[in-house]
């Protein structure tokens, strides 16, 4: 069984900085230590202090920063991203995609608004302008005990 | 008896034809050309006017008089948009005293020349005329009767490269949050010939993201004239209002709604005149492809390509032959219980006429490392929170910031914020090397629209985002105020002045 801490250390032995993308992880699903091979893109990964969850971090087209919070589950529970891009929310969000565009959709006024929803399942925080986007979405009921939405920066 | 009948008669015939015709008029472009316009002692000779395309006749005389028509200034009654003709000749038939109610079209083109004492230039070449009110379509939002709030328009003319086979488009969006002119396909006249634009044979599309939406559609030349500024044969981006099903994975991948219709954009096109040059810039010039932001496509194949900064879409300011460094937005006061039709004005280049100094306006300049928080933004404190990304929108409809005390609607105001009573706030804006203290009110959206549900204007409407979020000024912000908008250049930083 994958333990969290066997997880951890499992990680830190392969000494990861390179993580391949896009076939990373997806918000809710399994962030799979089998999927780690070496490619040229950089990453970084850190443990917060209290170990109760890892960030998963790498650089999408021009530099975009994605990171992925991992918890003791081996899930993602939240991924936030920031940079002159949008990255490929189907792919970052899987299942929950559907649900973001809904919500955009939904938008009583026309368009270039940022994007904001919080029910117990999900919550979406989307801004920026034109080479300056920033979003955060994570899932409330996954959320590791006593982590809080202001660590997820 | 017999002449009032006459006189009734003509007014009818005129106002059910509903369209003014003189020997100067041209009706497919509404441009009327006064031959002579009085002003005290100074007479303007071929006053260009463009109608619009929602003026009204109101009234008419007949009258048999044959005379040099003048039109003293004294018969434009600017509060209420009336323009008195003294003398309109159709064919043989004179008419006196055309009363012509303009809409919010009309525009003054140009002065052909000024004779006699006290001349002045009757309308500053760099200055476009901007109005806050309902849109072009009425925007139905669930309980309210309001159209568009908080949207500033203008009108561009677009024209065939080179041609004077021109279009008027109004009610397009000013938006210094982006960069580009971009126009919804719907609007555009079947004879306006717009080249494509191409790469290795096939034509180039784009996929702008915002947030929450995209637009999608095809890469054209055009000639841009607003005011009197011209953008020659530049790149535009035609919104393609039939694409939904050909538009790229890769472009919808940011979860937005594809707004390519009026009603769901909200306005006919859109100004982009922020603080960029481009919209995309030196990274969609270089390989790997971005790979939603240019496209060559083939029928409904398309993928990403890199193309040239001379074929991707400017920012159409960048691209005047002067005042093209940066812009300014002038908007009055806005009275705490709203207002209709809000006019103000949009001026071209900054320190490059005696209408656009900066003057004792604070330059908050902004981040240029695409990787940094501040690029093409500065921090805002507020509430001892530094929020860093922060900037200035004219294309955002009220303040987007977190604060407790903001609360949420749950009337007719619904999406805006419902504080339990009107909040005084402060916030102070840093950019490189100055910072600017804002004083900004908030208040109930839900009161606001209630007493006020015609109102087209607030200055104070928020919206309530997450915490630590960036703060985003939007159109509130310009009222009262002349707003710089500093274009970068390879010797200028980009900022935003007030």
């Amino acid at each position: 069984m994958l333990t969290f801490r066997s997880f951890v250390v499992s990680l830190l032995w392969l000494n990861l900085l390179i993580i391949p993308i896009p076939v990373l992880a997806t918000l809710g699903e399994d962030f799979s230590p089998a999927l780690i091979k070496k490619t040229h893109q950089l990453s970084a990964l850190r443990v917060n202090p209290q170990n109760k969850y890892t960030v998963n971090e790498y650089a999408v087209e021009a530099g975009t920063l994605v990171r992925e919070f991992v918890g003791p589950t081996g899930k993602v529970f939240a991924v936030i991203w920031k940079g002159p891009y949008i990255p490929d929310l189907r792919q970052l969000l899987g299942v929950h995609f559907n649900d973001y565009a809904a919500t955009a959709a939904q938008l009583s006024r026309p368009g270039r608004h940022p994007l904001m929803l919080r029910n117990s399942q999900l919550v979406i925080n989307a801004g920026g302008h034109l080479h300056a986007f920033s979003g955060l979405v994570y899932l409330p009921d996954q959320m590791p005990e006593g982590v809080s939405e202001d660590e997820l920066q | 008896m017999k002449i009032i009948s006459t006189y009734i008669a003509a007014i009818v015939s005129i106002m059910l034809s509903s369209s003014l015709y003189a020997d100067t008029y041209n009706t497919s472009t509404h441009i009327l050309i006064i031959p002579a316009i009085q002003s005290g002692l100074a007479t303007y000779s071929d006053v260009s006017v463009d109608l619009g395309t929602d003026y009204q006749v109101t009234a008419v005389q007949a009258s048999a008089a044959s005379d040099l028509p003048i039109l003293t200034v004294d018969n434009y009654d600017a509060f209420n948009n009336l323009l008195t003709i003294p003398l309109v000749s159709v064919g043989d038939q004179i008419y006196q005293n055309v009363e012509v109610k303009l809409g919010r079209t009309f525009q003054v083109l140009s002065v052909g020349g000024c004779t006699g004492v006290g001349c002045s230039a009757a309308t500053p070449v760099n200055v476009a005329p901007l109005i806050v009110d309902n849109g072009p379509v009425s925007l139905l939002l669930p309980g309210q009767l309001v159209g568009s709030t908080n949207v500033a328009f203008t009108t561009v003319t677009l024209c065939q490269p080179g041609t004077s086979n021109c279009q008027n488009i109004d009610h397009v969006l000013v938006d210094t949050g982006s960069s580009g002119f971009r126009v919804i396909s719907s609007q555009l006249a079947q004879n306006l010939n717009l080249p494509a634009v191409m790469s290795s044979g096939k034509a180039v599309f784009e996929c702008l993201q915002y947030v929450s939406s995209f637009n999608w559609g095809s890469v054209n030349m055009a000639d841009v004239k607003i005011a009197g500024e011209v953008a020659s044969n530049i790149p535009i981006q035609i919104i393609n209002a039939n694409s939904n099903n050909s538009v790229p994975r890769s472009c919808s991948r940011n979860g937005g709604a594809a707004t390519n219709t009026v009603d769901t954009f909200g306005a006919n096109g859109i100004l982009g005149i922020g603080n960029l040059p481009y919209d995309c810039g030196d990274v969609c010039t270089t390989s790997p492809p971005i790979p939603a932001a240019y496209y060559s496509c083939s029928g409904n194949t398309c993928q990403s390509i890199s193309l040239p900064l001379a074929q991707q879409v400017p920012n159409p300011i960048a691209r005047f032959s002067k005042d093209n460094n940066g812009s300014i937005i002038q908007l009055p006061e806005v009275p705490f219980a709203g207002a209709s039709n809000v006019q103000g004005v949009l001026i071209f280049g900054i320190g490059t006429q005696s209408n656009n100094e900066l003057g004792n306006a604070k330059v908050i300049t902004l981040g240029t490392n695409t990787l940094d928080a501040n690029y093409n933004a500065f921090t805002t404190i507020y509430n001892g929170q530094k929020l860093t990304g922060s900037f200035v929108d004219s294309g955002t409809s009220a303040y987007y910031f977190s604060d407790s005390l903001l609360g949420s609607c749950s009337g007719l105001g619904s999406g805006y914020a419902c504080p339990k009573s009107n909040l005084s706030l402060t916030a102070t804006n840093q950019g490189l090397s100055s910072s600017s203290t804002v004083n900004f009110d908030v208040a109930n959206a839900d009161m606001l629209f209630n007493n006020n549900y015609n109102a087209t204007a607030f200055s104070n409407l928020a919206v309530q985002t997450a915490p630590g979020s960036s703060f985003d000024w939007g159109l509130p912000f310009f009222y009262g105020r002349s707003v710089f908008t500093g274009i970068q250049t390879s010797t200028s930083l980009p900022y935003v002045a007030y």
